[in-house]
């Protein structure tokens, strides 16, 4: 802890919220491009202050995911992908400032019940995470499909073709049984899979683009406010709505930072199950209106800070990576010389409290502070007209989209997504599902092979485990519960 | 072009595609023991993908016509695949111009396709390839 009440750690901190916001909030710069691109200058400083800087710019970023798709519709992550419709007309109906007061205040709260739950349950979820095998992760992959195609606001049917489109473009690529090439059509680039941040990309920010080159769609431009009005937006307002829905902020939390604690489920499920499963709620009870994109974007922001959180107790007490980022910071671990894992907490027993301290620090200030600058930001931009903004994100979506891998093909694939984007909103499909695919196709394909392989083709044994048990009942009563409510509504 | 007719049209695109999905697993390898393997997945999406085409082709004859507007409003193509072209050629002249520059001059034909004026379309282009200079090529030094 002392290393972080340095000037050196507070600096690190400061620094890491920053370049995490600035990163974020780029089309393209994921969180995960920002921890490794840190990674060289974290060798160079000690693990009490490098640590922490990586817990601010991931915190900060994932926030920042946000800031790109209330702007442009183009999230920054596919977590934000999980609530972009919703967070970008409430930026348009109202203000950037509330509605990413809303994504800020909702990932700061989520953070803080994240890192709570954090410190008082780490051994115990960890055990629990030890118990998961592939039977588990294919049924929880099987889970947050099936929330994704309910969350589908107009038609179930058509949620379910998107996400079936994205499984399909999770299949491209070398397949995880044998090892052979599918649909690459002879384009080597092809077979390393299809880059889902760089379809993101295509498919909300330049088919955006397209769609308004197509049919120039008329502005809603948000009202100018004074500054005291601005805090107003982004500050109290939010909180009070969390305050109003606080068992909505807790129940999202919790969902975020179970699967969060779940080695390579991460952030994104997190915020998927949560966001869908508050748009199920909405559409079950008929009330659609401004508050439903309030309370996803809630749902979904909670959701998934305290991911990003619980995302940390795998790599530190069983050595295991939570997300790509965790990933990252265990070989920051080794680097420096720590084994991650149940001795840590022995050997060094300052580092998990400086590491917990950080949390809170990132969640309590450091987000609400970059967030604050960067929805500033967002409300200036956001009264430049659409011509000049698009012309802008469609040079944004080039770039981003080939920084990924520095790659030229990468931009093709993203003009592709564009382009194919453009005709599933013509045919009313809705695109967040595709996201979905792409994200949990991998997962749900591999833990499936694998399943069947070990258990040499014996389908019981999908349902011989009581947690792979319980969550298939779950994912029943889930598919029901959509179902009935999907008759319900359209009677 | 009526909301029913996009919604026809969707579903044979999408039976269509099925088809072609699974014919294209046909020559996929297959598991010792004659168990599936890589073509098992892309056929279970194959099959989901053809009941949905069929399910939306079905519901569709019971839809009533609806007045909403539909593909035949006024609407430019050309720009649609001008914005596309300007995309697509951006692998061919970016190797040329670079990164920053490349990117630039897609932000200018997007501009003007956009009928914006020249002066303000260079002016926002020239502000873009400056902004894209800092971020990528000077901070994170990505080249093309």
């Amino acid at each position: 802890m002392s290393q972080l009440l340095t000037w050196q750690g507070l600096l690190a901190l400061i620094l890491g919220g920053m370049y995490g916001a600035v990163f974020g909030a780029i089309p393209g710069l994921t969180a995960t491009l920002a921890v490794a691109l840190f990674i060289p200058f974290a060798f160079f400083l000690e693990p009490g202050v490098a640590l922490p800087a990586i817990i601010a710019i991931a915190s900060v970023a994932i926030y920042a995911g946000d800031v790109g798709a209330a702007i442009a519709k183009v999230p920054g992550t596919p977590a934000s992908a999980a609530y972009v419709n919703e967070l970008y007309r409430l930026t348009r109906k109202k203000s950037p400032l509330y509605g990413l007061g809303i994504s800020a205040m909702g990932s700061s709260v989520g953070g803080i019940i994240g890192t709570i739950l954090l410190i008082l349950t780490a051994g115990i979820v960890a055990g629990i995470a030890k118990q998961f095998s592939s039977f588990e992760y294919f049924w929880l992959a099987v889970l947050g499909l099936s929330a994704g195609v309910f969350a589908s606001q107009k038609s179930p049917l058509k949620g379910l073709v998107s996400l079936l489109i994205g499984l399909f473009f999770a299949t491209v690529g070398i397949d995880p049984t044998l090892g052979h090439a599918r649909f690459h059509f002879g384009i080597p680039d092809l077979l390393g899979g299809l880059n889902y941040i760089v379809a993101m990309i295509g498919l909300f920010g330049f088919s955006e683009v397209l769609e308004f080159l197509y049919r120039k769609k008329e502005e809603t431009k948000a009202p100018d406010q004074s500054i005291q009005k601005m805090w107003h937006a982004f500050f109290l307002d939010p909180l009070k709505l969390i305050g109003r829905k606080w068992i909505l902020v807790i129940r999202s939390s919790l969902m975020g930072m179970v699967v969060g604690f779940l080695p390579g489920a991460g952030a994104d499920i997190g915020a998927w199950v949560a966001s869908s499963i508050q748009k199920m709620r909405r559409r079950s009870s008929r009330t659609m209106s401004a508050d439903t994109e309030e309370e996803v974007v809630l749902a979904g922001s909670s959701s998934n800070n305290a991911a990003v959180a619980s995302a940390w107790i795998p790599a530190l007490a069983l050595g295991l990576p939570g997300d790509t980022i965790t990933a990252m910071v265990l070989g920051v671990f080794l680097m420096k010389g720590i084994t991650p894992g149940p001795l840590l907490f022995d050997q060094m027993p300052e580092l998990p409290t400086t590491l917990f301290l950080t949390f809170f620090i990132a969640n309590l200030i450091l987000l609400p502070f970059w967030g604050y600058v960067t929805a500033r930001m967002a409300n200036r931009i956001i009264k430049i007209p659409l011509p000049i903004l698009l012309s802008i994100i469609s040079a944004i979506c080039v770039a981003g989209a080939f920084a990924i891998n520095r790659n030229p093909n990468d931009v093709l694939i993203m003009v592709g997504m564009g382009g194919f984007a453009f005709l599933l909103r013509r045919g009313g499909f809705p695109l967040a599902q595709v996201v979905l695919g792409m994200v949990l196709g991998p997962i749900l394909e591999q833990q499936f092979m694998v399943s069947v392989i070990k258990s040499s083709w014996d389908w019981m044994s999908f349902f011989d485990r009581p947690v792979a048990l319980v969550l298939m009942v779950l994912t029943l009563i889930l598919i029901g519960v959509g179902i009935r409510f999907s008759f319900h509504n359209n009677k | 072009m009526s909301e029913k007719s996009t919604t026809y049209i969707s579903s044979g695109l999408l039976i269509l595609f099925a088809l072609a999905l699974w014919i294209a697993t046909a020559d996929f390898p297959t598991q010792s023991g004659g168990y599936p393997g890589p073509s098992l997945f892309p056929r279970i999406i194959s099959i989901g993908l053809m009941i949905s085409g069929l399910t939306l082709l079905f519901l569709s004859r019971k839809e009533e016509e609806s007045n909403e507007p539909s593909l035949s409003a006024p609407a430019s193509w050309q720009n649609l695949a001008g914005g596309i072209g300007l995309g697509m050629l951006f692998p061919f002249f970016a190797p040329y111009l670079g990164l920053s520059l490349g990117a630039g001059i897609v932000c200018l034909g997007i501009g003007l396709l956009f009928r914006l004026r020249w002066v303000l379309a260079i002016t926002i282009s020239i502000g873009a390839t400056l902004f894209l200079y800092l971020i990528f090529t000077l901070g994170l030094g990505i080249t093309v």
